[in-house]
């Protein structure tokens, strides 16, 4: 199925897939409709004390493995523990660090990165403190402590993740995988393995379109960028998606000047456009940073010979040139490109689109013929379906259950997406012109419920009234169809109503449980008794012990 | 008529630059002795050396009075290099209540010594590697805390040398309770009168803070020879902090006794301490106090013992109880704090070196004796200058996020004891970026009821609209601002009345003031600038390589448009040429800002007046405990400027000017509103326009510009801080319009209404201290300019004509200081005799 959020990332700049770097590290298990509410919530980082013998031995002999995972980063690591977990003896193969993208170059140490920037921003902010009674003398930061602490991040998540792996006994083969054939897999120089089913889940590298030279010093990626080897007065970002945002929350936090390159005519693509609008007078007017929409970069030159970073910009339509930038390094960050080069594809008759790998809406991979591939699957950036870390860990569970004999498709429109700027921005489901064009067609009708963070008393507590919660419902019937969340603590708040959407429950049920005074989750409540819903409560509440 | 008995002191900040102050300060001391008042608690001086005398509490006998010897700077040198290789071990103290301990046992290992006090016995552990070398207090006797107990040698050579210099010094070391650092102490070969200290109040009790404590063990500070300077003398962090960053302490005390009787100083921190010193921005002002009734009585109280310091040092604490802003201190840069006692150091000299002794509690010191008619002479106040301080206090409140701030229609006194009846509505910031905002709609109506809470307007500002509520309950009396128009923030935009019947009075009210407080102030209108009358160099022109390309970063791009400037038109010093933030502010006027997010934008600062902060003699808060300050935003950008002045080379350049005519014009002129500033300011102004080098600004210390515009700067004291309000094109505007606009500016001023542009564009600037009595005073050159010069009093002055004939006439002192990277000595002198030509012949100034 088309998940609603490939038509965001379609908008994206250079029409490539935008991955964030911002999207958490969240039990992917909450996408298991049966799951809740017995499943012990587990997070990547802990480790688990169960059936270590289901991963003694092949269930099937005349196979090495039940399941060989290739890629073991966020989405391998999720289906390698849930095949673990079904008994199924597994391998995953990595051919460069456990962790992928999110966890090295990604998510993690960006997280690392912007829990500095917001403290920054905040002791920066006079007006702010003042307004708390705080006086703080001007705050200043080490960029190689900040540094630091993002890659300390990173290896401690990577240890975690190794160590939960290893518990298990997921044997972990080193070296780069490929695809022999059906059912063979070879890894490092000459070690062939077999397995009853395969799962690619080799992710994504950032993609730098043609005519940028990437020095890694002054037009670098956000592989470089996260090491923060240097803080630019003056940085271009080249796209304004997730990275690019999150990354100009950074950079202007520690004193950089920000200039955004967008392709479209706005910014910002991919957000409800209230809440990115909402987002660029408080994210982008107030800070330094200026913008460039329309534009592709068409050229550009890294600083050398005196000379700085130059970019040249032509217009996105007509491909006339525009502008020429000087600026002191620059930031790619127009999306990812699947990693699937040298995958042995050709093998198995699979062509890759863009890069991609095309796979049905089970995951399973699909041939140069349009006929499926038995027993190999495809997960995560690779697939391109949707670029984050958490959908790959749902999509890689959703394989194994079904190698286990229980068919499961995963609604991609229950997954939540978070940018982690200050305040952070996070959704679910459809946006509202996205809605309205739906309820266009199968003819219902399109409700809207909003509230601000003004009017939540934490939020008022922490002076962080800034902000809005939207939510888009069907009023016929109660149903959730999407939430847009900006404000303090948006990503956390976000997954009560992603929850709600998974598990099918309507407005008129869910606005009847009792959230906890003062919590900013009030925000979300304050939706729900927003919501006008014609259909009475289905069930009969049960007496729910509140605390006060 | 300068007679013997006529006293010169002078409040200086910077006991370590002696060189200076003894020729510059005590110009006549050959006459009667040179004083001068180390303010120890304007740690301006030095925060460490303040920290460690205050613990010294010897308010008693001060010997060598009325002479006052520098040590030569070598001598300090050679102490420096001079290191101990033989440490004393200390009496430590292992308690926060412990005065003394007893030598329970020596032992061996780690451990030296086990000592018992009065909590508990404690293993006492060496710091250093070395022999025991000697043992001063032997097992089973007492000694107090800090007294050396043992001597530590380095080498085994050293031991002999220690036990020789153990036994010279007999118990005199574990008797003389002298506060010691944690690593040595001075040997007080000398006597010296400090241990009458403790006598008067008793032995005193070490309290410390939690934090303190745990610092002291962490930096292994010996928590009892640190001197506390928090509320009731107890030992702070920071006091632990400045212990532990440098014993300067030492240093200073070791300088006491002879040099040759220095071989266990650990100096190094010394240069710390001095370069700490000269870190800070000072200045000086003199002032002469007539000194009859002191001698008188001085004649009277000495046979009480009173001594002429005693006396001088209570004169001081008093005026510092009045001024309290002297008597704070400033030790990070980012703010000051009051401090509680008054503490006062006097410099006195001792067998060729001098000591600082500190005499504290200056409120209590009952030693003292004074007449009022004394003190109203030695009073650095006078009670002129707090009057007109008074005047200039009258700030704008500066409205808060959705806060409906009311201000007294009236006058600012009346605010304090007479709530108005009618409040004003102002445009509240609604962010922290919000400079105006415009009335999108109000919600209630002229004439209706408000209850507190309810929403009365809805302003929308840069970042969304926003329902402003009221804090009162009253009526909507009158709207100044309508829908759809814009106010700056902390306009007044509606008027509330508490009752009905005062909402008459309330329209009546929001009629008469029509504009004034609702438009936004326009921006500037762009200063023509007329090539400057005299020939002079051509203005230094920006090299350009052909038609560039103009870069501009995102910050100065939306600055820009902020301040309306033109980006095209602004010249960029950033990297590759292009034009950054502080390129635009420079253009539209502005001081640079302090921190990336743009606080509101700081004034330049010139001489800063020293009474400043008195608002009136009665109210300075006399603060009960050291209460740390932050610096406000104007105090932060001060103290920016201020510590930004260090980094150029100025020298000061002074000139007598006879002002009997100018006085005559003044006196002729002041009826059509012509004031003393403007007359200086037009002298200046024209005086300037003869030496342009004068008004020209060096900025990078490669180039200098010469200014096409005299823009003479004035510094005024308003409440919090200073500004210097600009009169621009000094040397063109006659007399009575510059007094018109200088009168408009200090109105500005004083409600926080200047523009950027009304008080950064000064090129040169002047500061008057004479009406406060001042007679000479150095001010620092504010950065970004080339001279500010600094006036004092006129006073009436014998003068020897050339044929030998006397007469008084009025001289007053101006002091000018300059940019010597682009000013040099002549072109002051030159400058300055043009300026003494002009008010000599005043009547240039009225053309």
């Amino acid at each position: 199925m088309q998940s609603a959020f490939s038509l965001s990332f379609s908008q994206s700049s250079l029409t490539l897939p935008n991955r964030p770097l911002c999207s958490s590290n969240a039990s992917p298990r909450n996408l298991r409709r049966e799951a809740f509410g017995f499943s012990p919530s587990k997070q990547l980082t802990s480790c688990r004390f169960q059936v270590k013998s289901g991963n003694g031995a092949p269930s099937n002999k005349s196979f090495d493995y039940d399941l060989v995972i290739i890629g073991a980063g966020v989405g391998g690591h999720g289906a390698a523990l849930h095949a673990v977990e079904k008994g199924l003896k597994t391998a995953i193969i990595e051919g460069d660090v456990v962790g992928g993208t999110c966890v090295n170059r990604g998510c993690v140490p960006s997280k690392a990165l912007l829990a500095v920037s917001g403290r920054m921003r905040e002791l920066q902010n006079e007006h702010h403190m003042k307004s708390f009674g705080l006086q703080v003398s001007a705050a200043g930061y080490d960029r190689q402590g900040v540094a630091d602490h993002a890659n300390n991040l990173a290896t401690k998540i990577r240890n975690n993740l190794t160590n939960s792996m290893k518990a298990l006994g997921v044997d972990i083969l080193t070296g780069f995988g490929s695809v022999l054939g059906p059912q063979k897999v070879k890894y490092g120089k000459d070690n062939i393995i077999t397995a009853k089913d395969i799962i690619i889940a080799t992710g994504s590298v950032p993609f730098v379109p043609k005519g940028i030279e990437v020095d890694g010093k002054t037009v670098i990626t956000s592989d470089h960028a996260l090491k923060l080897e240097s803080v630019p007065d003056w940085i271009a970002i080249v796209g304004s998606g997730y990275i690019g945002l999150e990354f100009s929350d950074v950079y202007t936090a520690l004193g950089s000047e920000v200039t955004f390159i967008e392709a479209l005519d706005q910014l910002m693509p991919g957000f409800d456009p209230e809440i990115s609008k909402l987002a660029q007078r408080v994210l982008i007017n107030p800070r330094k940073i200026d913008y460039h929409t329309g534009v592709f970069a068409s050229k550009i030159t890294p600083a050398k010979d005196g000379r700085p970073v130059m970019i040249e910009l032509i217009d996105a339509k007509t491909k006339e040139p525009k502008d020429t930038l000087e600026v002191d390094a620059a930031l790619i960050a127009t999306g990812r490109a699947p990693f699937t080069n040298g995958l042995g594809l050709e093998n198995i008759n699979v062509a890759t689109q863009r890069g991609f790998i095309p796979v049905d809406e089970r995951m399973r991979v699909i041939d140069g013929n349009g006929k499926l591939v038995p027993n190999l699957y495809c997960i995560g950036d690779a697939n391109g379906k949707l670029m984050l870390a958490h959908a790959a860990s749902a999509q890689g569970i959703s394989v194994v259950e079904q190698v286990t004999g229980r068919d499961h498709v995963l609604n991609h429109l229950t997954i939540p997406a978070a940018c982690f700027t200050h305040p952070e921005i996070s959704m679910v489901g459809l946006t509202e012109p996205q809605a309205r064009e739906k309820a266009e067609k199968e003819g219902f009708k399109v409700s809207i419920a909003k509230t601000s963070f003004k009017a939540n008393t934490k939020a008022l507590a922490e002076n962080e009234g800034e902000g809005l919660a939207k939510m888009i419902y069907r009023p016929d019937n109660g149903e959730i169809l999407g939430v847009h969340i900006f404000g303090l603590h948006a990503a956390d708040l976000i997954h009560e109503a992603s929850n709600a959407i998974a598990l099918g429950t309507r407005i008129q049920d869910i606005k009847l449980a009792v959230h906890a005074h003062p919590t900013l989750s009030e925000v979300v409540d304050e939706l729900f008794k927003a919501a006008k819903v014609e259909s009475p409560a289905s069930t009969t509440p049960q007496s729910v012990k509140a605390t006060v | 008529r300068l007679t013997n008995s006529d006293l010169v002191f002078s409040v200086h900040f910077t006991p370590l630059n002696l060189s200076d102050l003894s020729h510059c300060d005590l110009s006549n001391s050959n006459n009667n002795g040179g004083f001068f008042f180390v303010l120890s608690t304007a740690s301006l001086s030095n925060p460490k050396s303040t920290i460690s005398f205050a613990s010294s509490v010897s308010p008693a006998p001060i010997p060598s009075l009325r002479r006052v010897v520098f040590r030569s700077p070598s001598s300090r040198r050679r102490v420096m290099t001079i290191r101990s290789k033989i440490r004393e071990i200390f009496m430590p103290a292992l308690s926060s209540t412990m005065t003394e301990g007893k030598i329970a046992k020596l032992a061996k290992g780690e451990s030296v010594v086990v000592v018992e006090s009065d909590k508990a016995d404690m293993d006492v552990e060496t710091f250093y590697d070395g022999y025991l070398a000697a043992i001063v207090v032997g097992e089973g006797e007492t000694a107090p805390v800090g007294a050396a107990i043992g001597l530590l040698a380095e080498t085994e050579a050293e031991i002999e040398e220690a036990k020789n210099k153990a036994a010279s010094k007999p118990s005199s070391s574990a008797v003389v309770p002298s506060p010691p650092p944690a690593t040595s102490s001075p040997a007080p070969a000398i006597a010296q009168p400090s241990p009458a200290a403790a006598a008067s109040d008793g032995p005193r009790k070490t309290v410390a803070t939690p934090h303190a404590k745990k610092l002291a063990k962490q930096h292994k500070v010996d928590i009892g020879s640190v001197a506390g300077t928090g509320p009731f003398g107890r030992i702070t962090a920071s006091d632990v902090e400045a212990a532990a960053a440098a014993p300067a302490p030492t240093a200073k005390a070791t300088t006491t006794s002879s040099p040759p009787l220095l071989p266990d100083a650990s100096i190094v921190p010394f240069t710390a301490m001095q370069s700490a010193s000269l870190s800070v921005p000072t200045f000086r002002v003199g002032y002469p106090v007539n000194t009859d009734a002191l001698d008188a009585l001085y004649e009277k109280v000495k046979p009480k013992g009173v001594t002429m310091t005693a006396l001088l040092v209570k004169a001081a604490g008093m005026a510092l109880a009045q001024h309290p802003v002297v008597n704070a201190s400033c030790k990070d840069g980012k703010s000051f704090s009051y401090n509680s006692n008054i503490n006062v150091a006097v410099a006195v000299a001792i067998n060729g070196g001098w000591i600082v002794l500190v005499i504290s509690k200056m409120e209590r010191a009952a030693t003292m004796a004074a007449s009022s008619s004394f003190l109203s002479t030695a009073s650095l106040s006078n009670p002129k200058s707090t009057i007109s301080f008074a005047s200039s206090v009258s700030p704008a409140p500066i409205p808060s996020l959705r806060r409906v701030v009311f201000r007294s229609p009236s006058s600012r006194r009346r605010v304090m004891t007479i709530r108005s009846k009618i409040r004003e509505i102002f445009m509240p910031a609604l962010s922290s970026t919000m400079t105006e905002g415009k009335i999108v709609s109000w919600i209630k109506t002229e004439g209706e009821k408000l209850a507190k809470g309810e929403s009365v307007v809805v302003v929308e500002s840069d970042k969304a609209d926003m329902d402003v509520e009221t804090f009162y309950d009253g009526y909507l009396a009158a709207i100044v601002v309508g829908e759809g128009e814009t106010a700056p923030v902390g306009a007044a935009i509606g008027l509330l009345a508490e009752t009905e019947a005062e909402i008459e009075e309330a329209k009546n009210k929001a009629a008469s003031k029509p504009s004034s407080s609702a438009v936004v102030p326009s921006p500037p209108p762009a200063t023509s600038s007329p090539a400057p009358a005299i020939a002079q160099p051509s203005p230094a022109a920006a090299a350009s390589d052909g038609p560039r390309k103009t870069v501009a970063t995102p910050h100065a791009k939306k600055l820009a448009k902020q301040h309306k400037v033109d980006i095209g038109s602004v010249a960029g010093t950033g990297p590759f040429g292009r034009i950054t933030a502080s390129d635009v502010e420079a253009a539209a006027g502005l001081a640079p800002t302090v921190t990336p997010p743009p606080p509101p934008p700081p004034p330049p600062a010139a001489a800063p007046a020293p009474t400043a902060k008195a608002t009136t003699t009665s109210s300075p808060p006399l603060l009960p405990d050291a209460s740390i300050v932050p610096f406000t935003a104007m105090q932060s950008a001060v103290s920016k400027n201020m510590i930004e002045s260090l980094s150029v080379p100025t020298f000061r350049v002074g000139y007598p000017v006879n002002t009997d005519a100018l006085d005559a014009l003044y006196e002729k002129v002041k009826p059509k509103g012509v004031t003393m500033t403007a007359l200086l300011v037009k002298a200046a102004g024209m005086a300037l326009a003869q030496h342009p080098v004068v008004n020209a600004s060096c900025k990078d210390g490669k180039s200098f510009s010469y200014n096409s515009n005299i823009n003479v700067a004035v510094a005024v004291a308003i409440n919090g801080g200073l500004i210097t309000p600009v009169l621009q094109d000094a040397d063109k505007l006659d007399l009575y319009l510059l007094s018109q606009k200088w009168k408009e500016l200090v109105g500005k001023a004083r409600s926080k209404q200047l523009q950027p542009h009304e008080y950064n564009s000064g090129t040169f600037t002047l500061s008057n201290l004479g009406m406060f009595g001042v007679d000479r005073f150095d001010a620092i050159l504010p950065p970004g300019q080339g001279a500010i010069m600094a006036v004092g009093a006129s006073k009436p002055t014998l003068v020897a004509d050339k044929d030998g004939f006397f007469s008084v006439k009025n001289k007053m002192l101006v002091n000018v200081t300059a940019d010597h990277r682009i000013v040099y000595g002549a072109d002051l002198a030159a400058f300055l005799q043009t300026f003494a030509k002009i008010v000599e012949n005043p009547d240039s100034l009225t053309l």
